[in-house]
């Protein structure tokens, strides 16, 4: 039965693929079936789709919202005409050469907003369009003033000159790579790595991925393609000026791209469809481009997700009905634990990390005091303490979240400077969150997978064109993901969003994206907090699993029966002050735990009764 | 030499026009986060409907000065209920500028579909006499602009400082949810805030048009020159917005003689980008925040 | 005057509170205890209206107030002092205390106030010397009694605090109990959530032990202070 839906679903993958082309291949009659004027529209969708599908990708994968891109396509579309025009180089040299200088000036924007990040994005994105508009308005020498540019040659292969028929079919063409190579990247590591880090820049980072490399990345890629549809207008229209490209063009743009809905591949088609048409069939002349402003903000109010992720959202429950109910990874448990787990079974008692005299200040509170213990290694080491006595504040320390004033760290006996979340989570220190940090945009089976970015990622070209390597990779992170969910006992749906998972799960489904970054040294806080006591007694189960295979284990917990039970090792922590370590047993029954647990003197006496 | 007060005394009054402006953005961003990226069209709002009071619809002076920035003050309060309150959704959350901006095409495209492109100077209360101080000829209309924005200043510091809502304001400001505790309701203040802002858009639109001709597509440039100040500044820090405002407009003027008017917005907009590059929280900006997990 | 019956609280999946049931009195002292994480501050929280109960009933004075919001509850006479202080630490001392001030009296008159402010600043001498720097300068111990005189200004029916005692030197702990004392024996009503069960059971009369969402224990403090079942909930089986 689980076969023949399977099957199904192999050929619903068929049918969307046989409908794309036929889409296409309708399309491409497009010049033998309307008149020009019909066809200079479809060519304008088309120049839409290209630059929107690069704008698609970074606000829809990197959540970077830029308000500039009209600025991007205009160096493509002016540096093309400029060099064509002045030397006489043939368009296909001036395209290239303007998608590269797309991609430097991009570059130049993207590093200080990516670093500024927020409101400041939208800000500098904005004024870079401006300033562009302005240089074009200026530089007479260079863009031929407010007149701009006139008598741009059509490009030409081998003796054939391209006319508006044979440019549509060019531009139809690029839009179904970009498309592609949109639908690519959200299949690959960086697509995950981008997502991830727009929804949790926090839990990214502590999965080893760098913000700056994914989101410059989304940058490069939609500098690239506003350079290349720059450069294809301005070859097939003749002419540019730069009123083309002002700021009115970058919010279009934008609003293209969230009315298809952000995210979805094929929404920059439907939104730059309904752009390109809607004022045509109104016979608007005036009000423009407030009926442009009404729409972005409808689309704001009562479609968030855009049309297509709008219709997705109707569409997928019906048919996750037929979706096979379990999908267990083939390889057997056995075999799956082991490629799990790189690290070589320790023997127990050495230290693994040490921390010593570690200290941390708030402004005037002194919240981690002179703090020293050490964690052997294979073991599972708890810190408990009253609220407020600063152990999270420690594992904040410890994974590179907050520095510390004082104190040093030693990890395999060598020297650890926790410099960053995604620094230390590269040495092999993996981490969990009080509150639930998963992707919710991402799979079950994406989250796990966005664990192991920093491992297995292929390179970005590799990924746009989802070569036989990076798809066997793709293969290879699939099963050891797989593995790792039937580790942590995961039996529900392994491909829906994450944001559906009850609460129980999510927590195991976090340790379990942790545990794929194959760290030696596992940080947990609070892990139990909300589970209930079956939940509590299966993530015992793994915790053991997991020391057996020589992972050492720092865990923050407050149900305590439970940290009796699981812990080798116990240092209890109050006002920021180590006031022990030792056995569970021992540490739990210390007068002077009870009295930091209840408070008052008269306790630490009636405890030693 | 003379040329130089002259410059020095055109560049203060443009620039106490940008902090002006620059107060609004910071005025709410610091209350909730949020700031409306539509404050140039409502500026230039201000600056028509002034005109079109005074000029065409012949009120007097400061009926249709009242009546702009009052105008334009509510209209904000309209703003903020429909284009910010649903989409505030904490640090991260940047629906709030793109429905803001919507709304800034919005109210300038009507305003071109229903004044035109014409553009006009309200003829200042002033007059226009010419000020003289060590040979440099200023015009009072444009000095005019240093006091009438100090008295302003003053009024909102001390209403900062002495009332309740001032008060209000900054608590909300500092801690949402405490405010919440003490009995005030932090939507009413965020109200407030903007109703605030879009009150000072509305005077120096008004204030602008005195002086300057107020076309409808003024609106961006002017929003975005502000918000340039207010990024150089700080957003949070109103001291710094209104030295960044002054020091703005002065080298503008300087660049704008000595150098090109071309040269002039790629001057301000490259030193934003720089700002936020070396320093993302503005010039004078110390305060960091604590991630919480 | 305070009453909550089968109060449940959810936080997406996870029950926070599984029906609840306290009772309070005038000029009463009542104590909820419990381990980090059994519920105690959700409580509070949708007492006074921070958090939407999923069922359940809160009545103040015998007129429910389940579904108001914080600031309407706030206005009913109802005062919170959150856990972590909350200061408004960009604001000065006094300043801050001009923040109890209700709508309703805060137009009074400024003799008023300061006659407010004297009586805090003759129970906190510390306040005093320090009314004039912003509050996050303040240390714990200080911020602690800047909130409670906050919260003592705005004149509550009902004080609800959450866990007075966090993060405080022991000796200032003494203090502030003294003064939750006092403001008792001046008719205010006080709740009183505290991970410190010995300390809060030495001033109210009666406890309520919280464990997992739902009251483990309540009974006098006496009783509850000699029950081993509570250390039991905060430290589990041994």
């Amino acid at each position: 039965m689980n076969q023949l839906i399977e099957k199904s679903f192999g050929y619903r993958t068929a049918a969307g693929w046989i409908a794309g082309l036929a889409a296409v291949g309708l399309l491409a009659a497009g010049p033998w079936m309307v008149d020009t004027y019909y066809l200079n529209l479809l060519f304008m969708i088309g120049i839409f789709v290209i630059t929107c599908t690069g704008m698609n990708i970074l606000i829809g994968y990197c959540g970077i919202v830029s308000i500039g891109h009209a600025g991007l396509m205009a160096v493509g579309a002016y540096m093309s005409s400029f060099l064509s025009t002045t030397y006489g180089l043939s368009f296909w040299t001036v395209a290239l050469i303007g998608m590269l200088v797309s991609l430097i000036i991009g570059s130049l924007i993207a590093i200080p907003t990516i670093r500024a990040g927020g409101v400041y994005l939208s800000m500098i994105t904005i004024a870079f369009g401006v300033v562009i508009h302005e240089v074009l308005i200026r530089w007479d020498g260079f863009s031929g003033g407010p007149l701009g540019i006139s008598g741009i040659a059509k490009p030409q292969v081998a003796g054939y000159t391209f006319d508006l028929k044979s440019m549509y079919i060019f531009v139809l063409a690029i839009a179904v790579i970009a498309l592609l190579i949109a639908r690519n990247l959200r299949r690959s590591s960086w697509g995950r790595a981008m997502i991830a880090t727009k929804e949790n820049e926090i839990a990214a980072a502590s999965l080893g991925i760098r913000k700056f490399t994914v989101q410059y990345a989304g940058f490069a890629i939609s500098s690239v393609l506003a350079g290349l549809s720059g450069a294809i207008y301005a070859h097939t229209n003749s002419f540019i000026s730069p009123d083309t490209y002002n700021f009115q063009t970058s919010v279009q743009l934008v609003l293209i791209v969230i009315l298809g809905g952000s995210g979805r591949v094929l929404g920059p088609v439907i939104g730059a469809a309904i752009i390109v048409f809607l004022p045509e069939v109104l016979d608007m002349e005036k009000l423009r481009m407030a009926l442009y402003g009404g729409i972005m903000f409808a689309v704001l109010f009562f479609l968030p997700k855009g049309i297509a992720g709008t219709v997705a959202g109707w569409v997928a429950p019906q048919l996750s009905r037929f979706a096979p109910k379990s999908q267990k990874a083939s390889s057997s448990t056995a075999s799956g634990e082991e490629i799990m787990f790189s690290a070589p079974a320790q023997a127990k008692d050495k230290e693994l990390l040490v921390l010593e005299g570690i200290n941390k200040y708030f402004g005037g509170l002194h919240a981690l005091k002179d703090v020293s213990f050490s964690v052997a290694a294979g073991t599972i080491h708890s810190l408990v303490g009253p609220n407020g006595a600063g152990k999270t504040t420690l594992l904040n320390v410890i994974s590179g979240l907050y520095s510390s004033e004082q104190g040093s760290f030693k990890l395999h006996g060598e020297k650890l400077v926790p410099r960053s979340l995604s620094a230390v989570a590269q040495l092999g220190i993996a981490r969990t969150f009080q509150h639930s940090r998963l992707f919710k945009e991402l799979s079950v089976l994406e989250n796990i997978m966005t664990g192991m970015t920093k491992r297995e990622r292929s390179g970005l070209g590799a990924s746009l064109l989802r070569t036989p390597k990076q798809l066997r990779s793709e293969r290879q992170m699939e099963a050891r993901s797989h593995a790792l969910l039937d580790l942590i006992g995961y039996e529900g749906d392994r491909h829906m969003p994450a944001s559906q998972l009850p609460y129980g799960h999510q927590r195991m489904v976090e340790i379990a994206r942790a545990l794929a970054t194959s760290p030696s040294l596992l940080l947990l806080d609070e892990p139990a907090a909300g589970m209930t006591a079956t939940e509590i007694e299966q993530l015992e189960n793994l915790l053991r699993k997991l020391v057996s295979h020589g992972v050492t284990v720092i865990l923050i917990e407050h149900h305590m029966d439970f940290v009796q039970r699981v812990s080798d090792t116990v240092t209890v922590l109050d006002f920021g002050r180590v006031i022990g370590t030792g056995s569970p047993e021992q540490m739990l029954s210390d007068p002077r735990v009870i009295q930091a647990y209840l408070g008052g003197e008269e306790v630490a006496a009636s405890a030693e009764h | 030499m003379s040329l130089i007060l002259q410059l020095v005394i055109s560049g203060l009054s443009v620039g106490c026009l940008y902090a002006l402006i620059a107060l609004g953005y910071s005025l709410t961003f610091v209350v909730n986060g949020t700031l409306n990226m539509s404050q140039g069209q409502l500026v230039m709002l201000g600056g028509v409907l002034m005109f079109g009071f005074s000029e065409l619809g012949h009120l007097p002076f400061l009926v249709s000065f009242a009546l702009a920035a009052l105008i334009v003050g509510l209209l904000n309060l309209g703003i903020e209920r429909l284009a910010i309150r649903k989409f505030d959704k904490g640090a991260n959350s940047i629906e709030w500028v793109l429905s803001t901006i919507a709304v800034g095409i919005i109210i300038q495209d009507v305003a071109l579909y229903v004044n035109g492109p014409d553009e006009g100077v309200t003829p200042s209360p002033v007059g226009d006499e010419m000020l003289r101080i060590f040979g440099a000829g200023i015009y009072w209309k444009e000095f005019i602009f240093l006091p009438v924005v100090g008295v302003l200043l003053v009024l909102l510091i001390l209403f900062y400082k002495k009332s309740h809502w001032g008060l209000w304001l900054r608590a909300t400001a500092d801690n949402r949810t405490a405010v919440e505790i003490m009995g005030v309701s932090s939507n009413k203040i965020v109200a407030v805030a903007y109703v605030l802002s879009g009150l000072l858009a509305g005077i120096g639109g008004a204030l602008m048009s005195t002086n300057y001709a107020v076309s409808v597509d003024i609106g961006l440039p002017l929003g975005l020159k502000a918000i340039s100040v207010a990024i150089l500044a700080g957003v949070n820090n109103p001291k710094g917005i209104v030295a960044a405002g002054l020091i703005l407009g002065i080298s503008e003027a300087f660049i704008g003689q000595y150098i090109s008017t071309a040269f002039r917005e790629m001057f301000v907009y490259g030193l934003v980008i720089l700002v936020l590059y070396w320093k993302p929280m503005g010039l004078f900006n110390a305060r960091k925040t604590i991630v919480k997990v | 005057m305070l009453s909550i019956k089968g109060l449940e609280v959810r936080y997406g999946a996870i029950q926070a509170l599984k029906g609840v049931d306290v009772e309070l009195g005038k000029g009463e002292i009542v104590a909820v205890i419990g381990s980090n994480g059994a519920g105690k501050t959700t409580m509070l929280q949708s007492v006074l209206g921070l958090v939407r109960p999923s069922a359940g009933v809160i009545e103040l004075d015998g007129k429910s107030i389940t579904h108001l919001s914080a600031n309407k509850t706030s206005n009913l006479g109802v005062s919170l002092v959150p856990e972590g202080r909350e200061v408004f630490g960009t604001l000065s001392v006094v300043e801050n205390l001009r923040m109890g001030l209700k709508r309703k009296i805060g137009y009074y008159s400024k003799q008023q106030f300061e006659k407010e402010l004297d009586l805090v600043f003759e129970r906190f001498p510390r306040l005093h010397e320090r009314r004039h720097q912003l509050a996050f300068t303040l240390s714990g111990g200080e911020q602690q009694m800047l909130v409670l005189s906050r919260a003592m200004i705005s004149k509550p029916k009902l004080l609800l605090l959450d866990e007075p005692s966090l993060g405080l030197a022991p000796i200032i702990v003494n203090e502030i109990f003294a003064t939750i004392g006092e403001l008792a024996k001046d008719g205010t009503a006080i709740l009183l959530v505290e991970q410190m069960a010995h300390k809060a059971l030495s001033i109210a009369k009666r406890g309520y032990v919280v464990d997992n969402g739902s009251i483990a224990l309540h009974g006098s403090s006496s009783a509850l202070l000699n029950d081993d079942r509570m250390i039991k909930a905060y430290l589990g089986a041994h």
